[in-house]
């Protein structure tokens, strides 16, 4: 499982790589908090390593808008 | 629940704000993820809101003291800080049909109207055919397939794809989810 494969299902199983991403066992784990809880949770420690974010493209000005 | 994260502060201030002004939103982006099995961190607060309301939305946006750094009939951009405040805003039928269907979520970060998991998809979707280096929205459409594969309307997302002329790509993304 590749260290940037963060997203995972809420309510299932998660699987989650300790010490490096091709080094480490995955283990399952079940959490059945809010997942905005955990978002929380997890941004805290976000923001705390990373407190300023790289420059994110905005919308795109042209394209195609069909929705 | 008191959020601890900026990011929960700050969809905290803006929900009860909209909510204020009556406006017709709902969340779509990184954010609205987590009300479809999946968690990411963001630092963006992506919501859809109703056109009509385009200039009261960009009003309140400056009280409450973002920058607007682009705007249009489709879109716009607020930056406050190192805080992001991002609005489609939905004129056409799928876009206002997916506002008005959007489902309510009580969640630790109060009640939150979001996008279906298969609208959520077709904005990713556009998002990365407008611009392929937004490789993180394709990302998202894969978690969001693995995560809910048994329960898509796989008709519905179907024609989202056709639409944008990618109904291969979509075949790609379902025999890797499965």
């Amino acid at each position: 499982m590749p260290l940037n494969n963060h997203a995972r299902a809420a309510d299932g199983p998660i699987s989650v790589v300790l010490i490096a991403g091709s080094g480490g066992p995955a283990i399952d784990v079940i959490d059945t908090r809010d997942p905005y809880e955990r978002l929380d949770d997890l941004m805290c420690v976000v923001e705390e390593l990373c407190p300023e974010w790289p420059d994110r493209p905005g919308f795109s000005t042209s394209g195609r808008w069909l929705l | 629940m008191a959020l601890a994260s900026q990011l929960g502060k700050q969809i905290e201030e803006i929900v009860e704000s909209l909510n204020e002004i009556g406006a017709s939103f709902a969340l779509i982006g990184g954010l609205a993820l987590a009300s479809h099995r999946v968690v990411r961190a963001t630092q963006d607060v992506d919501l859809l809101a109703d056109i009509n309301i385009a200039d009261q939305i960009d009003a309140l946006a400056v009280k409450l003291g973002y920058q607007c750094i682009f705007r249009s009939a489709e879109a716009a951009n607020y930056l406050r800080g190192s805080e992001r405040l991002d609005f489609l805003y939905a004129s056409r039928p799928i876009a206002r049909r997916l506002l008005i269907s959007a489902g309510l979520h009580p969640t630790a970060f109060g009640t939150l109207k979001v996008v279906s998991s298969e609208g959520l998809i077709a904005f990713k979707l556009q998002g990365f055919v407008n611009d392929p280096r937004r490789t993180q929205d394709l990302e998202d459409i894969r978690a969001l397939l693995r995560a809910n594969l048994g329960s898509l309307n796989m008709t519905e997302i179907r024609e989202y794809f056709r639409l944008f002329d990618r109904e291969s790509l979509l075949d790609e993304l379902l025999n890797a989810a499965k």
